[in-house]
């Protein structure tokens, strides 16, 4: 049975990851619908809008570490200080394999794991099991 | 010979008031007096006789010697009277330091006694020499001291400077004295240097240590070390002021230089640093990106898959992502703290390793004969030494000889601040003349093996000798290797 997604949400600077994760979704049949921010800052004032008026909230949020204006980290800090009902179930997808990111991600509960980069088709199955 | 009676009357009373004797050599009757004195400085009995010969046998130092027999015989010859210094061996066997005064007595131009006077000055003559001593070595010091040494009045006026002074300056003494602490001190350090003699002078601090800057007499700069300490007479005033000075300016140089190269060194070794998380970070992205497309790209494309490039697209991208992570791999080496160290027992961490490729271990046929100490403990990171033994051993295996069966031999030895780990092998071993420097550089492999990737004896050693320890190897083409590591305790 295949586990469906309504929405999706990508939080990356590189298009091209975006292109492929929204690409390796829909290929797999999970998910159709996606809500793309190209840094933490976008994510968090369209995120924080939706949450006020307590519309749909994304399944599923992929969020990259690096990134200009606001990064991964910072994106994290703010969205859990807002009361949510339901826990985001957040995967941090990065490049970065620093010891330092990975401790850093055991700190946030909303985080649900922390991939490296690139995710293939097994890598997403393996991700939409987890939540 | 009444007038010489008193006389030697007249001699005794003064004499034992200062420890000083009569005598008197009589030439015509050749008889010789000896007052009591003259006796007790010679340590002899009381009714001693001296004989004409016998005066002389008391100087026993050569020098003496001479000197008395030439006074004597001058006097005798010449008439000449003497006053000398002389050293004595009494009868006990002392040395001590006497006077001896001698006169002659003409009678029609013929010399027919002569008398004179004997004192002890031993223990004025000794207080006098150690206090000579005392003066050539103070101003042996003075002089030859390569601390530059000045002397000067209340107004700091430079009354005396040694040659060691002169030398750090650069001026004559002369010169020196012409000029003021003022003229050479750096005008920086001349406050400092006031303030510093005006509390020595009004006795509110001792002495006066600081480190400062002088001119050269050519301009140049010179760092020096300086005490200043205050000479004051018996009634506390201070009259003369001591400085003794050392030159520093080689030490600050080199001080300098090496701060300056501590600058460059950690300034590269932070840009290589970010260099190489850059490089990591930004290069996994696209490689990434790149797998990623290529998969999608098979998905959806299937009929590609029959073109011969895509295999070898795939491969190229394979490639560059194994070796993005051997760069993360030589990055994480260097980013290793201090409280990941574990105290960890080598011999089960060695067993490990051995389950680990068990399966290899019986493929290939290899003897293990491992003799460890079950008690060793190192100090090292987990995955570090797991990552360390699981190269090495795999290692052994990996470059076996095609002609004999594997047999790896694994020792260790408990020394003094470490743990030797030995892993010797029979294997194809390594030309180390040709090798060596290039041995634990990174991609360097000097097999033609399958597997070789030359980034493991490189991340191998810098695992190591970033927990403090080091790498040695030893090897003979087609004997084998040996690789001692040495793990801290």
């Amino acid at each position: 049975m295949k586990k469906k997604i309504n929405l999706a949400c990508i939080i990356d600077d590189d298009p091209i990851f975006v292109f492929g994760t929204k690409k390796l979704l829909e290929y797999t049949g999970h998910c159709d619908t996606f809500l793309i921010f190209k840094n933490g800052q976008e994510a968090y004032n369209h995120l924080s809008t939706i949450l006020k008026k307590k519309a749909t909230l994304p399944d599923i949020i992929f969020l990259d570490i690096n990134m200009p204006v606001m990064d991964g980290w910072q994106f994290l800090e703010k969205i859990t200080q807002i009361d949510i009902p339901n826990q985001l179930k957040i995967f941090v997808v990065t490049s970065s394999e620093t010891p330092e990111d990975r401790q850093k991600a055991k700190k946030f509960s909303s985080i649900k794991n922390y991939v490296i980069k690139p995710i293939s088709i097994s890598g997403i199955k393996e991700i939409i099991d987890q939540i | 010979m009444p007038h010489t009676r008193a006389y030697r009357e007249l001699l005794e009373k003064t004499a034992s008031y200062a420890k000083m004797g009569s005598w008197e050599v009589d030439l015509e009757n050749e008889t010789v007096y000896w007052s009591d004195v003259t006796k007790l400085i010679h340590e002899v009995e009381p009714d001693f006789e001296c004989g004409l010969q016998d005066g002389i046998n008391f100087f026993q130092d050569p020098i003496s010697r001479d000197k008395i027999t030439q006074c004597f015989q001058n006097a005798v010859a010449n008439n000449e009277e003497y006053d000398v210094k002389l050293l004595l061996t009494t009868a006990k066997g002392r040395e001590i330091w006497v006077r001896a005064i001698g006169m002659p007595v003409i009678e029609n131009g013929k010399c027919i006694r002569v008398y004179g006077l004997f004192q002890d000055i031993d223990v004025e003559e000794r207080k006098q020499s150690e206090l000579n001593r005392q003066l050539q070595f103070t101003n042996d010091v003075f002089l030859n001291s390569s601390i530059g040494i000045v002397i000067s009045d209340n107004k700091a006026n430079i009354l005396k400077v040694n040659q060691g002074f002169c030398d750090i300056l650069g001026y004559s003494e002369e010169e020196i004295r012409s000029i003021t602490f003022r003229d050479f001190t750096h005008p920086d350090d001349l406050e400092e240097s006031i303030i510093g003699f005006q509390k020595l002078k009004e006795g509110e601090i001792k002495t006066f240590t600081t480190e400062k800057r002088y001119k050269h007499k050519q301009g140049k700069t010179i760092y020096v070390h300086l005490v200043l300490t205050v000479i004051r007479d018996k009634d506390n005033t201070p009259i003369q002021y001591l400085g003794q000075v050392i030159d520093l300016t080689k030490e600050h140089e080199s001080k300098e230089k090496l701060k300056s190269y501590l600058n460059v060194t950690t300034d590269q070794n932070q840009r290589l640093l970010n260099f190489a998380h850059i490089v990591s970070h930004n290069l996994r992205s696209h490689s990434g990106n790149l797998k990623m497309l290529l998969e999608l790209m098979n998905l959806e494309h299937k009929e590609l898959l029959d073109n011969e490039l895509m295999p070898l697209f795939g491969q190229a991208i394979e490639g560059l992502g194994e070796t993005i992570n051997h760069l993360n791999e030589v990055v994480l080496v260097h980013s290793s703290d201090k409280k990941n160290f574990k105290n960890l027992n080598l011999s089960q961490y060695i067993d490990k390793t051995l389950e680990s490729i068990y399966a290899t271990i019986k493929a290939e046929k290899v003897t293990i004969d491992k003799n460890v100490d079950n008690h060793l403990q190192v100090m090292a990171i987990p995955a570090y030494l797991e990552s360390i033994l699981l190269n090495l051993l795999t290692n052994a295996i990996k470059y076996k000889s095609a002609e004999r069966d594997p047999y790896i031999k694994i020792l260790t030895k408990n020394l003094e601040n470490f743990i030797s780990l030995q892993i010797i092998d029979n294997g194809l071993g390594i030309d180390l003349k040709e090798n060596k420097s290039k041995l634990f550089g990174m991609y360097k492999t000097f097999h033609q093996h399958k597997d070789s990737r030359g980034i493991g004896l490189f991340i191998t050693k810098n695992q190591i000798e970033s927990m403090g320890g080091r790498i040695e190897v030893e090897s003979e083409v087609d004997k084998g290797s040996t690789f001692k590591v040495y793990f801290k305790k």
